[in-house]
């Protein structure tokens, strides 16, 4: 959902910061362009997919329910346009952004503030979760049919087992990078 | 078109290797180790670009002219909302396709740059833009016309001539694929020239 995919980003540049620690302190720029590569990549790989995924079935639901447009996005070239720019700068802006300050903790010797900072942002999330529990938990593909009240339930299936099976698929690819990248850096 | 994006987020990356081949020689024989700055500067180069250039003109494309994006070869991509978990696995796998084309396309062309085999470089990603060309020509008139699936095929009671001309420009549809050629065309030229650059110094 729009309100969390950006913290989600945030976490994943700071945890791949995290990761390649001894990569950044050396200094060396070719450590520095593995860490931003691998951060791209990870972004479209496992970022981007999910946003895309549920805003295009379910956009109203991924935006919070926030704007009524996403009803009519085909044919429509300024809100195509608008929404192309932001599913990629919703998963890379956050993503290099969360790299970048994971890489300013870490060269003042901040370590234990930068895994503060990505467990904080996971806490947000959830609170985040929790204040907007009747528009995350009341799931309606359009803004039109959420304002009439035709919502199904999000633990419903199949739509729950895959929103499941993609968090998973991302923790789990977020944890896989971070412990290729701490192999890779512990030889730094 | 989703035919021609993948393709060439692979080719683009070979292009960006083959324009530095010389320079990506020496530096890999004079570092001495598999991988050195030089791999990582171009593959973030490549993967950069597709994210940044391709990826979004794709998914414009997609999100506002489903049909036209995939010349009409399935009505998946066109019905996205209430048809269920299944169909928007499509445009997802579209957008990661673009990636890895363009990772795979850089690590082929670096592989064949480092043992030797550079002859092979060209040839290759000439022949894969030529073959989506061929494969987008083939569906000849399907990238003239702008509408559905259904009107394409004759289908539910529409017809083809029903659909618009893209220099008709149907629903904005002609600004819209001219503003993402020159953003492409903008973008590949810096990067050439960037890259270029680089390689005289």
């Amino acid at each position: 959902m729009l309100l969390i995919d950006v913290p989600v980003g945030l976490i994943a540049g700071q945890v791949i910061a995290d990761a390649g620690r001894n990569m950044i302190k050396g200094g060396d720029s070719k450590n520095y362009l593995f860490l931003k590569t691998m951060t791209i990549i990870f972004a479209f790989c496992f970022i981007t997919p999910v946003v895309i995924y549920f805003f295009l079935g379910w956009p109203a639901w991924e935006t919070n329910y926030f704007f009524s447009q996403v009803d009519c996005i085909q044919n429509n070239p300024k809100l195509a346009l608008l929404s192309g720019i932001s599913v990629v700068a919703m998963a890379l802006i956050p993503a290099i952004l969360g790299l970048e300050s994971g890489r300013y903790l870490i060269r003042r010797g901040k370590e234990r503030l930068l895994r503060a900072s990505y467990l904080g942002l996971g806490i947000l999330i959830l609170i985040i979760v929790y204040l907007s529990k009747e528009a995350t938990f009341n799931v309606a593909a359009k803004w039109t049919d959420y304002q009439m009240g035709n919502t199904f339930s999000f633990f419903e299936n199949p739509f729950f087992i895959f929103w499941l099976v993609l968090t998973i698929c991302f923790w789990g690819s977020l944890l896989g990078f971070f412990l290729w990248i701490r192999k890779k850096d512990k030889e730094v | 078109m989703v035919q021609l994006d993948i393709p060439a987020a692979f080719a683009v990356s070979q292009l960006f290797v083959d324009i530095i081949r010389k320079r990506i020689k020496k530096e890999a024989k004079e570092s001495g180790v598999k991988k050195p700055l030089i791999y990582y500067r171009y593959l973030f180069y490549s993967v950069f670009f597709a994210a940044m250039v391709i990826v979004p003109a794709g998914l414009y494309l997609l999100a506002g002219w489903p049909g036209w994006e995939q010349i009409y070869w399935s009505r998946l991509f066109e019905e996205l909302i209430h048809t269920g978990w299944f169909n928007p696995i499509f445009p997802t796998l579209f957008v990661v396709g673009i990636v890895l084309a363009a990772y795979l396309g850089f690590r082929l062309a670096y592989h064949w740059v480092v043992s030797g085999k550079e002859r092979y470089l060209r040839p290759t990603y000439i022949s894969v833009l030529v073959i989506a060309a061929l494969v987008v020509a083939f569906c000849y008139p399907s990238f003239l016309l702008v509408g559905t699936y259904d009107q394409y095929h004759n289908l539910s009671g529409q017809t083809r001539e029903s659909m618009a001309r893209v220099w008709e420009n149907p629903f904005g549809f002609g600004i819209g694929w001219t503003g993402v050629m020159v953003y492409f065309t903008i973008c590949l030229t810096y990067m050439i020239v960037k890259i270029r650059r680089e390689n005289k110094e």
